[in-house]
Parts: structure tokens; sequence; C-alpha cells
């Protein structure tokens, strides 16, 4: 029997819990969820009070991991990811916690950035919200406060504007704040005035854009999606009404605590949480009052479970590296970089990158690095013309960038680090603890970056057309410049003994002056 | 003030006192004379076993409550201690009714059809040699006599054991001793004896076999007095399903203070010498109350054996072959895949009148077909050499993914469950036994199958257990669907119930404990709402026991607002009908007959868009709070219809129906002169009626055909 689909599977364990989506993807690039599975397991806790996960919380996870491990093989898949966050990112036994997980249960885990937890969720959201969009045309505000962080991302006309990590999560605040708990009577002050202090700059940024539509999502919103919803069914995409979702939070301030878990039927962890994050979401919903609150009920599992399925077939509407430089872009804004410079050296970048594929051997995906590099790679000038390529990585190691795992996050950051007078070498910590391969890939976008920007040393930008000619093992940059860049041709001289260094070939630039009119 | 106005205790019968009616109406089945000599004996001995359980179970758990000083009245206003002293009062008069029953009129009749109950001291002289044989060779070498004195304690008396008690003297000495013996559990009771000349078949009772010898036993000593006994004990079972929260704390506290195995029920013959007595009741701390005296012999139950006996059969039920439906077959026999016929549509099956064979064929079929990945099934009760568990242990063989939630705390049949459970596992199924604290009660079986566009799921729901000898008798419904929703709905239960997840949101089923109580109150409210505003409205439910005191509230607010209500319960009933601006529109029938009712049927009307629901739960505290049941829709028309007719069709019962007076007593209707109505009897025919048409090849309707053309 021909079979016309394929069956994936995406595992999260979060700070909180673990889940396991199935799904089936036809080769039309149809998706529908075979399994769906969450179990609560408290690694958060541990990770956010004694930094380490215990090995009574491992034991659990691995029992809950060996049951979804049956499941897979009920279902004989074989096309599967299993990604840690949260808790297990953040603890300081992390490597131990994956390698007992992959001895005891035969998974392997990989730790997932947030950006990367993010950004594959984020992926999974056109399948759930029809009008989405529309909803980013229009200015759309998503707040996605998991258990250890909340991620606020803004999109106008289409494209993400900014996003920004916050470590205020649900779980940790309640971790954080439970020292103090025992000394206050009014805990729903101590909650505002701890979660107004984290978001009091993020406010300042968001008015200056227009966000009607607002998105929740995060580990409360199941929560609180079942408490402002009836009745409860399996939706993709719930919506609440702002006014019932008001009401919620008014008898979360005010109840006590038991009675919250007594009148809604919550457990006691879901009802920990649920105050944490309705004052989260609700300092939002006040910024711009949006006739409707959307949740759509998504996790990681549906992002991992979209991006498998986008390696088997064409799925659609997926944009993706978009965001990753239209993010890039507003934050080299932000430090008020050269913009045309940077895109000179941007597309000089790109222009040897496509040349000079059969030397370098990388993908599109390293070229999106490469590009972020050159986009922000002037941005630490902001701080300090002096030594400005440090800070520039600095700018990029901390930024938000979505999508990028973390392993890529420092590969951009490198490709700004050495893109003027230093060059890699092993005795820079953090290039030589990148791993080989991707030690070997920075090297390769560094050389290449290192030509971009000597070709606009001067940042007037003489060189208005750039040609690679590869040849007899010779690497011929012909360019046309309106007046003789000396400083340009200097500076490539300078910068080509790296490149030869790495692909063993002298990069050679001839000009062709254009005569002025 | 509604609220309250329902909270009257007077509105409410005290659920242990109607379930003493229900056992009343099994009680009046053997009386009826209409009903085959065999079956009345056989109905006699439900009468007995049914009150073993309940006094083990709920009397225990009485009498554990006034242990612990636990003085709540019950919704009908009872404390504990007055439960206890009614239940005494009606037991006492049901026992006395069915000894007397069995002696003036079965006893009698059965003598007559030429089956003789004998004492030892009334037989020939063949029937005697063979009985003094009988005993040496038989019965002496497995019995074990023991006596009370100094040095000796009271010997532990098995629960439901028969005994026999006997004052002896050492033939020197004054001092009377105690002496019991058990009648052996592992020989038959009912001792068949050589016939007379007339070709009769002659029983004895195996007590009075052992009384007629038992100076053998006790050499050397004089034998003063000599009775059988019997007890039964708390069986401390199942009481943490059954009771209100604040109790189970209440007992949690004075957990020292219950007597776990105490005796709760002491019968012996009323002939019984009172020093003997006296030994009795001290050892066993048995009061009045609790001490049934009783004519004749002692556990009835003993008359389920007679039923096998050979040669009666026409004193029985004329034999009822189960029908199989004919969507599932093809040439009279099973058609290419079953799963086809459910893919085409979804299929109804009401047993017995149809075959429990297509649910075996099912998990039969999944076991062998090459394209299923997974099967998994609850099993709550199953019979002794279950097919069910045959077929699955041979999917697992054959490397299916087999899944099986055993419920092992099906009431007394743990060590049953418990050797079954452990032949799946060396199979290589995934036996899973439930969540801690909540029995799972769902009767689910899930196939997952891959196919050439995707995974598809089909799904078998039924209100009873997979046990295909009780559904040839219990009155069951099932449903074959392929319906995605609810194979998602499927999945994800058994997804919580092997742990894997918490409780999910579900398309199209509701479960408990966790939505199924609001959803019945939900589509009671709708009809109350419904007939406020001035439109027809109607509930037609049919379980085994309605208890549950929020649902009754619901009922009594949807009676005042004229929603017309007919419940078919065929056990305990609390809610109390007739009473005026209360529960007028509410008409209450039981049906008892030949098969045990056990579907659960719920129908409403919803405004001309009528909905059928089939659960496993009651409407009892146990089933919506404390076990994991399900309630599934019959969405196909014809599937719909044909279970509002099961419904109307056992609401019109005029024969085994009776209806419930506000006074607690269950009447059954006046025929006014018209025929009696028999609703399984029915059932049984139109089944045959259905089969026989789908035979062209019988001749009449050959010929009919025929000519038609």
């Amino acid at each position: 029997m021909k079979r016309k689909f394929f069956v994936l599977a995406g595992i999260e364990i979060s700070s909180h819990d673990i889940r396991m989506r199935i799904a089936q993807v036809s080769s039309d690039g149809e998706i529908k969820t075979v399994e769906s599975l969450r179990h609560a397991v408290q690694l958060g806790s541990d990770t956010f009070t004694s930094g380490k996960i215990s090995f009574q919380a491992l034991l659990e996870t691995c029992d809950i991991l060996k049951q979804y491990k049956h499941l897979l093989s009920e279902y004989r898949v074989k096309n599967y990811r299993a990604a840690a966050t949260g808790a297990i990112r953040e603890a300081v036994n992390r490597e131990y916690i994956v390698d007992q997980i992959k001895i005891k249960t035969g998974l392997a885990i990989e730790v997932m950035s947030n950006a990367e937890k993010r950004f594959l969720t984020y992926r999974a959201i056109p399948y759930v919200l029809p009008n989405y969009g529309k909803l980013k045309n229009e200015g759309l505000l998503i707040v996605d406060a998991g258990s250890a962080s909340t991620q606020i991302s803004c999109f106008c006309r289409g494209s993400l504007m900014h996003t920004q990590n916050l470590k205020v999560g649900s779980l940790r605040i309640r971790e954080v704040l439970s020292r103090l708990e025992t000394q206050t009577t009014d805990l729903k002050s101590l909650l505002k005035e701890y979660i107004d202090c984290h978001f009091d700059r993020t406010e300042v940024m968001l008015h200056k854009l227009i966000l009607p539509n607002l998105v929740i999502m995060g580990s409360g919103v199941r929560i609180i999606a079942g408490l402002c919803c009836n009745p409860k069914k399996p939706e993709n995409v719930k919506m609440i009404d702002p006014e019932s979702f008001i009401k919620l939070c008014r008898d979360a301030e005010n109840d006590s605590y038991g009675k919250i878990t007594r009148e809604k039927g919550l457990p006691a962890h879901e009802a920990l949480i649920l105050l944490p994050s309705l004052l989260i979401f609700r300092k939002f919903l006040e910024l711009n009052n949006p006739p409707v609150i959307y949740t759509p009920q998504l996790s990681l599992t549906d992002g991992i479970v979209v991006d498998l399925a986008g390696n088997l077939c064409r799925l659609r509407g997926q944009a993706g590296d978009n965001d990753a430089l239209s993010s890039s872009r507003r934050l080299a804004e932000k430090y008020c970089y050269d913009q045309k410079h940077s895109e000179f050296v941007e597309n000089a970048s790109i222009t040897l990158f496509n040349s000079l594929r059969k030397l370098h051997g990388l993908t599109d995906r390293h070229r999106l690095l490469l590009e972020i590099g050159a986009i922000l790679h002037d941005a630490g000038k902001y701080i300090s013309i002096k030594s400005h390529y440090q800070y520039s990585y600095q700018i990029i190691k901390s930024a938000e960038l979505p999508g990028l795992s973390m392993d890529e996050l420092e590969i951009a950051a490198s490709v700004a680090r050495y893109h003027s007078s230093k060059t890699p070498s092993a005795k820079d910590i953090s290039f030589s603890g990148m791993n080989p391969g991707d030690r070997l890939t920075a090297a390769k976008l560094i050389a290449i970056i290192r030509l971009a920007d000597a070709l606009d040393k001067s940042h007037k930008q003489k060189i208005s057309s750039i040609k690679v000619e590869t040849a007899n093992n010779e690497v011929i940059i012909k360019v046309d410049a309106a007046e003789k860049p000396l400083l340009e041709q200097w500076a490539f001289e300078s910068k080509a003994e790296f490149f030869k260094e790495v692909f063993g070939v002298a990069p050679v630039m001839k000009i062709k002056r254009e005569s002025a009119l | 003030m509604t609220k309250k106005l329902y909270k009257n205790h007077e509105l409410y019968f005290n659920r242990e006192l109607s379930w003493l009616e229900f056992n009343d109406r099994v009680l009046q089945e053997a009386r009826n004379k209409l009903n085959p000599l065999f079956e009345r004996l056989k109905f006699l001995s439900i009468v007995s076993s049914n009150l073993d359980e309940f006094f083990m179970v709920r009397v225990a758990s009485l009498k554990d409550q006034v242990n612990a000083g636990y003085h709540k009245p019950d919704i009908a206003g009872l404390t504990p201690q007055q439960q206890l002293q009614a239940i005494s009062d009606r037991a006492h008069k049901m026992v006395r009714e069915q000894s007397s029953l069995f002696r003036r009129s079965l006893l009698p009749a059965a003598a007559g059809k030429g089956l003789r109950f004998n004492v030892p001291g009334n037989l020939n002289s063949e029937q005697s040699l063979f009985l003094e044989n009988y005993f040496k060779e038989i019965i002496y070498p497995v019995l074990t006599p023991m006596a009370v004195d100094s040095s000796r304690p009271f010997p532990l008396i098995m629960n439901r054991s028969l005994n026999i008690g006997a004052i002896i003297k050492q033939k020197k000495s004054k001092a009377n001793i105690f002496a019991t013996v058990q009648v052996p559990s592992v020989l038959s009771r009912i001792i068949e004896l050589p016939g007379n000349d007339a070709g009769d078949h002659s029983v004895v009772l195996m007590e009075d076999v052992i009384i007629k010898y038992i100076r053998l036993l006790f050499t050397g000593y004089e034998v003063i007095c000599t009775s059988p006994y019997r007890i039964t004990r708390n069986a401390g079972l199942t009481l943490e399903e059954e009771e209100a929260e604040d109790l189970l704390m209440e007992i949690e506290k004075s957990l020292k203070k219950r007597k776990w195995g105490a005796a709760i029920r002491l019968e012996v013959d009323h002939e019984i010498d009172d020093r003997l007595l006296r030994v009795l009741k001290n050892a066993l701390e048995i009061s009045d109350e609790d001490l049934y005296r009783i004519t004749g012999p002692i556990d009835l139950t003993c008359l389920m054996r007679l039923y096998s006996l050979d040669g009666f059969r026409h004193l029985k039920y004329s034999s009822h072959i189960p029908q199989i439906p004919p969507e599932f077959l093809k040439d009279g026999e099973f058609g290419a895949s079953i799963f086809e016929t459910i893919s085409a549509k979804d299929v109804f099956v009401h047993h017995p009148f149809d075959s429990f064979e297509p649910v075996l064929e099912f998990v039969r079929t999944a076991a062998r077909d090459p394209d299923v990945l997974a099967i998994k099934q609850t099993l709550y009760r199953v019979s002794g050499d279950s097919p069910i568990v045959a077929a699955l242990a041979e999917a697992a063989e054959k490397g299916k993914q087999v899944t099986v939630l055993v419920e092992l705390k099906a009431r007394f049949d743990e060590e049953n469950n418990i050797n079954w459970a452990k032949r799946l596992e060396q199979a290589g199924c995934h036996v899973i036994y439930g969540l801690v604290g909540l029995k799972t009660h769902c009767k689910v079986i899930l196939v997952v199958r891959i196919e050439e566009d995707g995974i598809k799921r089909y799904i078998h729901l039924g209100t009873g257990n997979y046990n295909d000898i009780t559904a040839r008798f219990y009155t069951d419904m099932g449903l074959f669907t392929a319906n995605e929703q609810i194979g998602a709905d499927a999945s994800a239960i058994f997804n919580l119930l092997t742990g894997y997840s918490e409780p999910p949101d579900l398309y199209r089923l509701e479960f408990a404990p966790y939505t199924l109580r609001k959803a019945f109150l939900a589509l009671i409210d709708r009809e109350t709402e419904n007939a406020q505003c001035g439109r027809k409205a109607k509930i037609i439910a049919k379980m085994n026991s309605l208890v549950d005191g929020q649902i009754i509230e619901a009922l009594y607010k949807a009676s005042t607002a004229g929603v017309q209500i007919d419940l078919i319960i065929r056990g305990i009933c609390c809610l109390k009908p007739a009473i005026p601006d209360i529960s007028d529109n509410i008409n209450v029938v039981s049906i008892v007959g030949r098969f045990l009712e056990h579907s659960r049927v719920f129908y409403f009307y919803n405004d001309g868009a009528e909905e059928v629901y089939l659960s496993s739960a009651d409407w009892m505290p146990r089933n919506l709070d404390r076990r994991i049941e399900i309630l599934f829709p019959v969405e196909a028309l014809s599937n719909k219809k044909r279970i509002i007719d099961v419904l109307h069709i056992s609401l019109h019962d005029t024969s085994k129906a009776r209806m419930l007076g506000p006074d607690g007593k269950y009447r059954k209707r006046s025929m006014r002169g018209q025929k009696p109505f028999n609703s399984q009897d029915y059932l049984i025919s139109e089944g045959v009626l259905a089969a026989a048409a789908m035979h062209p090849a019988e001749p009449e309707i050959a010929a009919a055909t025929d000519r038609d053309l």
C-alpha cells in the first residue's frame, strides 16, 4: 500500500509540563493531529530555586518520556524532535540531565534556545489562526508568557518590528517571590509591583506602535481560556472576551488560593501560575484595549511538527527568515547604524556568498547568519568606536532574533566580531569554544564579510557593482567605481590574507572606473 | 428559595430501602406462576445472592458509619442507625416470604414436575445406602470439625460459608462444648440421589447429610444438639467509591474503630437450640436485629446449581439465539472487513437481542489485520474463559501494540481479574491498572489502523462490560463508529487512563469525573428552559439506579417547569414520583424480567432536534464523581430511531414493568383487560423477524418475493 502521508512528532520538556504531539501530514501539506498529550511535571521549581534539576524530577520525566516513546512506536513514528526548554536549559546540570534522559529512554533531547522555541511555535500560528496575516498587517502584539520568561513581539504592516524576551515568567515569579510571599498578606500588590518594574521600558517602546490586535500565548493561557470560554472543547484558537478576562482577573486577585482551587476546579500547580499570568497579560490588554483576545492553543510541539513537515513538503504561508532580518534591521536602527554602509556590506556579502558557493559549500541558512552579521556589524559603534566589533558581538549575542538557535546566534555574532581588524584566533575563548563545524562555518563567513566590508572602507559606497569570476583556482572580483576606491583597494588587500587562509585562494580585485558624465 | 424547596427529606426515598424494594421485585418474579419453574428457582437464588452482597457492602458501610459516630442523615432524612433498623425490618420480612415461598409453593411445584427435595430420614434403602457411602467416601475426608474450649479460641468462620454448629459433651463430663464444622464448599451442596421407580430426580442438601452422620465426627462425645448457621462479614472492599467524601474523612479518622471483617449477619435454622444460639451470638457479637431465623434451608443461592441439572429444559425459558446485525453479514458470514462496514456507517448493537459476536469479531479482526497498529481496550469484568482476552493476547503475540486497561477492583472479582491480567501480560500486552482512586468503568475499544490516506480509528463504545457470558442475559447497547472526533476523544481518554496525559478537552464525549455531571445537568436544564418558554420538552432516561441528589433536584425542577419525564430504572430510585407540584410529570417504571436490564440510555427532546446518548454511568454519585465513565451521542438517524423505539417499547411493558408510586411501592399497571405486553419478549421476536427478513432463503419469504416480482 502506497501511503500518501507521513507521521511526525514533536516533544517538549518545559518548566512545568511535558507535551507530545503526533501528527500526520499529507503530501499536499495538510497537517492533522493524531495524538496530543500533556503531563504536568514541576521541573521549573527545581531550577528556579536551586539552579539544578533534581534526580527525583529527572526520574519522573523519564517515566513519562518512556510512555511517550511507547506511543511513538505504536504509530511507528521515526521522524520526531524532542526539545528541552525553560527549566532544563537554565539548569547548571543540563548536560547530565540530557545525557541521563538519553540513557534511560533512548530519546535524544536537544536543548532549545528561547528564540528558537518561540520561532518554531510561531510557525504553527497560521495553522490555527486563519486571519494571522491580516492581524499582522493591521498591527499585532503577541504576548507569550511562559513559565520562565515572557516574549513580547510586535508586527506592523506584516513584518516583525520588535521582539523582546523578559525574564518574568508565571512560575518564575512565584518561585522568586516565594520567600517574600510569607511576609505579606497583599500578594497581588507584590506581584503587580514586580511585574511593573520588569515591564516599564517595554511599555514605552510599544507606545509608538499601533497594535490593535492582541494574541496571548504561554503556559497560563490554556488555564485562562478554560475558565473564560465555555464549553470546554478542544479548539485550535479560543477567543476571549476582554470583559470576562478582566472579571477573571478580579476574581483571582480577590479570592484566596484555596477558593480558586476549589471553585474553579484547578489543580494546585495551575492555580499557582494563574494570577501572575493574568497580571502579565492584563498589562498589555490595557495598552490597546483590543475588542477580543486571541488565544491560539499552541505549544512548541505544534511548531516542531510544522517544522518537520516543512522539510517533507511545501507548506502554506511560511515566511520565516524575514522576521529575523526585519528585527535585525530594527535593532540596528536602535543603535543608529550607518544604514547605507550596512546595506552595502549586506549586499556585497550576499553577492560574494552566492558567487562562491562552490568554494564554501554552505547553505542558505548560513547566508542568513552572514546577513545578520552584516546588518549589525557596526552597531557596536553606538557604544564605543574603539573595539566596536566587540560591542557588535555583544549586541548580537544578547539580541532576540526569532528562530535562531544559540549556536547560530554565536556564529552571526562572530561574523560581526571579526569583520574588521581582528581575525579569529584560538586565544579567543568564545571562538575556540564553538564546536569545530560551527567554527569552520564562522571562519568562512568571516572571510566573506571582511572582503565585503573592505569594499566600502570609506563608507562612501564608491563601488556600484560587484562581479565575481572564479576560474583556474582564482577568485577575481570585478567592481565598478565612480571615483577611485583607493582606500578600498588597500583594505581589500589586507583582508585578502584571511580569505586565502580559509579558502586557499587569494582574491584579486579589479576596478573598472566609471567615467563621470 | 427553590433550592431549599427541593432539599426536603420528604421528597426522597432512602437508597437502601429502595434497593430492598428492587430485590422484592426479583422475589415477585420467583412467585410469578407464569414464569417457568426453574426460572422461578433461579430468581429465588438471585434474591439470596443479591442480599449477600447488599449486606457485605451496604449494611457493612452503615455499621461502619455508626461505629465511627457518624450520624448525618441521608437524603431521605434517616440516620445510619435508623437506616439499619429499617433495613433489618424489611429484610426480615423478605427472608420470611422467600423461605415460605420456597417451602409452600416451589417445593410442591418441583415435586409435581419430578424433582424432589428429600431429607435423609425419608429415603428408600437404595438411596440410604448411596448416601452413607457418599458421606464416608466423599464428604467425610474433607470435613474439619473444630471445638472451642479454654485452649482453643472460637475459630475463624469464613464469610458466607455454611456451617454446622453443635453442642457436645464428653460422656463422663458435665461440661458442654461448642463445636463447629464447615459444610465443604468444594463439593456441591445439592446431592443428587439415585432416582425412584418413577424416574424422578431426587436431591438432598449436604448439611442434612452431615447432621445425620455427625456422631461419626465426634466419637467419644455425646452430641446434644446441632444446627446449620451462616455468617456474613463486612467486606470492607468498595466503600471508598460508594460514600460521600465527608463520610470517608470521618471514617478515616476513626479507622481503628472500624471492624474489618466483623460479622454483620447471622442466619440460623428457626429451630436452633437456645444454648447453641447463645454461643454463636456471643462469639460473633450479633444482636437480635442482625439475626435471621430461617424456616427451611439457609442460603438459597445453592438453587442456581439446580438450574444446570439435566433434563429440565422444558421448565426453563425457551432458548434464545442472539442475532448478528445484518450490516455485518455477507452470505450469512462476517463480510470481508468489519472495518469497511464501520467505515461506511455507525452500527448499533443491542444485546442480548443482537449477538455479542460482532464485538469479538472486531477485536479478532484487529488482531489479525496487518494494517492495525494498536488495540486499546478497557476491561472491567470478563468471563472466566474470555474470548476477548484470547483475542487481545493473540494480537499482542502477533506484534500489535495492545494496551489493556484492567479494573482490578470490580467488586468481589479481584482474584479472577488478576489471573487474566497476568495472562495478558505474558502475551505481551501493555496492561495498566487505571488511575488511583478512580475505577475505570467506561467500556471502550479503540483500534488504530494505518490506511492509504492516513491514520484511522475505529471505536466501540458500550453500556455494559466486555463479557460474552453476561452479554447473553444483560440488556446492553453498543455503538461501532469510525467518527474522527470520537476517535480522537477515545485516544485522549486512553492517554488519560494510561497516565500519559492529563484530563483533556474532548470533542464529542463527556466523561466522569470531569465533565459528565455538568453535561447531564445542562441537558436536563435545557429541557427545563424549553418548557418554561412554552415549548414541548421531554426526557426519557433508562439506567440501573438513580441516587444522585443534584440530578434528582434538576429533574424536580424540570417536572415543575412542565417537562415530561419517563424514567426506566431497574434498581434503586431515590426520586419520588407523583408529588403534586414537584414531580407530577415524572413517571418511574422498573422492568425486572428474563434479561437483566442494564443499558443506560438518555433521550432529550431538545425542541424537536432530538438527542440520544448512551453511557456506562448511572445517575449515582459514584459514577459521576469517582469513576471514569463516558457519555456518547448516537447520531445516525436509523440508530437513534431504533433506540427511541426501544425506550418506547420498554415504557409500554405491562408484563414485567412496575410503576413506582409516591409510597415507594412498585405496582404493575392495570391492563384494562388487554393481553400483557412483555417488552423483552417483543424485542426477541423483533430481532428474529429482522434477521429472517435478511435471509430470503426462507421458503415463504422467497415465494412472496417471487410473487411481487
